[in-house]
């Protein structure tokens, strides 16, 4: 019974805006001393992040991502996605969606992509004669897509907390992720050939100049994925890769940043939402080890096993309330939910990569689903437009994607096939 | 009011500057491991080790700052209906009560460190164990003083009838 007052407790205050961690911590120096344990254990398991040995591809990625956030390297993609695919039916639409893929997959899905690249890309589709809605939807949803390709944020912390191993994740992600893209791109075409848009023609020396002046950022997706895939590295190396090449590119190379006044200010901004993550991660080390020890997971499961037998029925019921978990909160969504799915899946006979995969999918679903989606915010203010016609323009490929989460929901081996292929470890 | 600013100005310089400096060491170590791992079949044995301690103080640095920023993850929905003036008294209770959890992990962080940490155990450099968790408590006590400032901002706020700084949606992540 006063679990369930705390409990209430608990959520009106986060309703309220009371920083996670704080609940989060809260509530596991509660349950502890109830059950007469010490609150240092809190702590003792906070110090086993200090054993997580791929802890540190957070830091370096998001120090990378906003690096690269920070300087030109938007426009530069964008000229180079555009000079090679523009010419194509729809062509400023793949263009977009392979860009943001790109951008998105970088700098980890926190609305940045929509912000630098959205921005930019939204006059040029209105002005190519595609409908603003259309315009609208397209833009919001290329905000969290590439999502699912490495070295995206999310799907380091989930392989972080739910302990399994982040190559196998990237690896997963790649079918979906490529198919999802294709799909949208299908759908981008058919709207465009519809509305008759204005072609870009194709011009041998544009392409060349592009490239010429993207030489030097073309190469990073191409060795950190290849790198990875070929297992050449693991992702902390490549995280360790991509940091240090970003500075040095961005800095020496195209000269966008300087050193000693924009990288410390890029540090600050980049390691806020670190420092962010981490405190939830660090008080959660606490709680989910105690609903562990309690047996938690045991229970629900052996609870919801009463209602649903079926591990597809499971699965459908389990994204239902992911979505809407993820429309609220994202990192910390991954950090308190998926230490007690796991095992509940697990049960089920679910591999936790699969489920992963689906996680993450539907956290990028979770990202512009209306009408609390931290993306509908983020574009509603970036291109002046009233959120609910946000609403409706997102509501196409908010099918799209559900389609796509279903495909994967009842396909595992469209995620884990890849993996047993290459036989990652 | 003031005289808070000073003090929270002068800690945020200390601590984005040892941020900073411990990214760049972040940064250009693990860089080097790589570099001498797979080039030179070598590394350093300490290497790894030590980034681990370093992701741990940069992590409870970017936590401190995110304190001051206000840009810890939180759900945040019911204050887009409610005023300004009342937006900072909500804000006020939260902080206090924030304050006061932080301080019980802080306490429990000394605890910590004094209790289940020997004086006498070393770990890399032959130096104490109990330094290169020393952060812990540190890390909480200057978020527990964080929240403080936070409270006594808003308060003052909420008694002077400022216009509301953010009426943004903040909903979560570190954007700007």
């Amino acid at each position: 019974m006063t679990l369930v007052i705390v409990g209430i407790i608990l959520l009106l205050l986060s309703l309220f805006g009371a920083p996670l961690f704080v609940l989060i911590g809260g509530l596991a120096l509660y349950l502890f001393s109830s059950s007469g344990g010490e609150a240092q254990f809190i702590i003792a398991e906070l110090t086993r992040l200090n054993d997580f040995p791929s802890l540190i591809a957070i830091p370096l990625f998001t120090f990378a991502g906003y690096v690269l956030a920070e300087s030109k390297t938007p426009q530069r993609l964008l000229n180079f996605t555009q000079a090679a695919v523009g010419w194509i039916p729809g062509g400023l639409a793949v263009v977009a969606l392979l860009s943001s893929a790109i951008f998105t997959a970088f700098t980890g899905a926190s609305g940045v992509t929509i912000v630098a690249l959205g921005g930019i890309l939204f006059p040029i589709l209105l002005k190519q004669g595609y409908r603003e809605n259309f315009s609208l939807g397209l833009l919001t949803t290329t905000g969290s897509l590439g999502l699912l390709f490495p070295p995206s944020l999310p799907i380091i912390l989930y392989g972080v907390v739910a302990q399994i191993s982040i190559n196998k994740l990237f690896v997963a992600g790649l079918v979906p992720g490529i198919l999802l893209i294709i799909l949208l791109a299908g759908y981008s075409i058919i709207i465009s050939m519809r509305t008759q848009v204005q072609k870009t023609p194709f011009d041998l020396m544009t392409l060349f100049r592009a490239l010429r002046v993207s030489i030097w950022e073309i190469p990073l997706p191409i060795i950190v994925i290849y790198g990875i895939y070929a297992g050449l590295f693991t992702a902390t190396e490549a995280a360790a890769i991509t940091a240090f090449y970003v500075v040095i590119i961005e800095v020496f190379v195209y000269k966008d940043l300087k050193l000693f006044s924009d990288i410390p200010h890029v540090i600050r901004k980049s390691m806020v939402l670190f420092g962010a993550i981490f405190v939830v991660l660090g008080t959660a080390m606490g709680l989910t080890n105690y609903f562990i020890d309690a047996q938690l997971p045991q229970q629900m499961f052996g609870w919801i096993h009463g209602f649903i037998e079926n591990k597809f029925v499971f699965l459908v019921l389990l994204n239902g309330i992911l979505i809407i978990v993820n429309m609220i909160e994202i990192f910390s969504a991954i950090i308190i939910f998926v230490p007690l799915i796991i095992p509940i899946a697990n049960q089920y006979g679910i591999d936790p990569v699969h489920l992963g995969i689906t996680f993450l999918l539907n956290l990028e679903i979770g990202y512009m689903l209306p009408p609390l989606a931290l993306n509908l915010f983020i574009g509603s203010l970036r291109f002046e437009r009233p959120i609910t016609q946000l609403y409706r323009a997102v509501v196409p490929f908010l099918m799209i994607l559900l389609v796509m989460l279903c495909i994967i929901m009842f396909y595992p081996d469209l995620s884990l096939w890849l993996v047993r292929t290459l036989n990652v470890k | 009011m003031k005289f808070i600013d000073k003090i929270s100005n002068a800690l945020s310089l200390t601590e984005r500057t040892l941020l900073v400096l411990f990214v760049f060491v972040m940064v250009g170590l693990s860089f080097l491991q790589v570099v001498l791992r797979n080039a030179f079949s070598f590394g350093f044995l300490w290497a790894d080790p030590f980034l681990r301690y370093i992701v741990v103080w940069v992590g409870f640095f970017g936590a401190i700052l995110a304190t001051k920023d206000e840009k810890h993850f939180g759900l945040d929905i019911l204050n887009r209906f409610l005023s300004p003036r009342s937006i900072h008294a909500v804000k006020t209770i939260i902080d206090a009560l924030a304050c006061v959890v932080a301080f019980l992990l802080a306490q429990a962080a000394v605890q910590f460190l004094f209790e289940a940490i020997g004086p006498e155990e070393k770990d890399l450099f032959d130096l104490p164990r109990r330094l290169y968790f020393a952060i812990i408590p540190i890390g909480f006590g200057l978020i527990t003083l964080e929240f403080f400032f936070n409270v006594i901002r808003n308060a003052h706020k909420f008694i002077t009838n400022a216009p509301s700084a953010n009426d943004q949606p903040q909903q979560s992540s570190g954007q700007a």
